[in-house]
C-alpha cells in the first residue's frame, strides 16, 4: 500500500515516516526537495508549481508499482506540492521503506528521477529583480 | 447525420497556461487528423487570439495527454475529446 498524491497544503516529513513505518521493514530512506534561494546566478524568492493532477497521480501510482516489481515489498510515501512556495519550503517529500536498506535506497533514487523526467509538473521561479521564468524541463513528446 | 469533424478541447499547462487561463482552447479538425495537424491548428489559433504569443517552439516540444496517459505519436482523432498539452516537465 502506498500514498502518492499531489498536495496543496504543506508537506510533512513526520507524516511520511509514520506512513512507511512497518515492523517488517528495517530500512527507511527519504528524499526531500526544497526551494533553493539561487538558480543559474539569479536570486530566487519563491517558486510556483503547476501540475496536471489526474495524470500526475496516475503516473505516481504506476511508478510505485514499477518500484515494487523491481525491488520487492516496499512502502512508499510520495507527495508533491502544487501552488506557491517560498525559499526553504518543501516541494516534494518521498519516503520509502523496505525489509533491508539497499532496496529502499535504490527505489527512492529511481522514484525521484522518474518523477523529474515523467510527471506533468512545472515550476516557475520568481526572482529578486521582479521577473519570473518557467524552468526548462524534460520533453515528454514523442512527436 | 454524423459529423465529419472532431472537436478537441485542450487545456494548457506551465508556460502555455497564460494563453488560456480559464477556458480550454477548442480546435475543430477533420476526422482522422494527426497530432501534427492538431499542433498546427492550435498554433494558428493561439497566434490569432494572442498577439504576444511566442511559444511555437515550446508547443513543438509539448506532448498531448489524457488524464490517463500521453498520446502515442501515431494517434489519429476519430472522436471529439478533451486533452491537455504538456510542455517539458521539471518537477521535484
Amino acid at each position: 500500500m502506498h500514498h502518492a498524491k499531489i498536495e496543496t497544503t504543506p508537506l510533512s516529513l513526520q507524516t511520511a515516516f509514520a506512513f512507511i513505518a512497518s515492523p517488517d521493514h528495517g530500512g527507511s530512506t527519504c528524499f526531500v526537495g526544497s526551494i533553493r534561494q539561487n538558480n543559474l546566478g539569479k536570486k530566487v524568492l519563491g517558486v510556483s508549481y503547476d501540475v496536471f493532477e489526474p495524470l500526475a497521480e496516475n503516473i505516481f501510482a504506476r511508478l510505485c508499482q514499477q518500484a515494487e516489481e523491481k525491488w520487492g515489498p516496499l512502502k512508499i510515501y510520495m507527495t508533491h506540492f502544487k501552488g506557491h512556495l517560498n525559499v526553504g519550503e518543501l516541494a516534494i517529500v518521498l519516503a520509502v521503506s523496505s525489509p533491508h536498506r539497499d532496496e529502499a535506497f535504490q527505489a527512492c533514487r529511481f522514484l525521484i528521477e522518474a518523477i523529474k523526467h515523467e510527471c506533468p509538473i512545472w515550476k516557475q521561479e520568481h526572482y529578486e529583480d521582479g521577473s519570473s521564468e518557467w524552468v526548462k524541463g524534460h520533453a515528454l513528446c514523442q512527436h | 447525420m454524423t459529423s465529419s469533424n472532431v472537436t478537441l478541447s485542450i487545456r494548457l499547462f506551465g508556460a502555455l497556461r497564460q494563453y488560456s487561463e480559464t477556458q480550454p482552447m477548442v480546435v475543430t479538425l477533420p476526422k482522422g487528423a494527426s497530432l501534427s495537424q492538431l499542433k498546427t491548428a492550435l498554433v494558428h489559433l493561439l497566434k490569432t487570439g494572442a498577439p504576444n504569443f511566442h511559444h511555437e517552439a515550446l508547443i513543438d516540444l509539448s506532448a498531448f495527454a489524457t488524464d490517463q496517459a500521453i498520446l502515442p505519436k501515431d494517434m489519429l482523432f476519430q472522436e471529439s475529446c478533451s486533452l491537455s498539452l504538456l510542455p517539458p516537465v521539471c518537477g521535484g
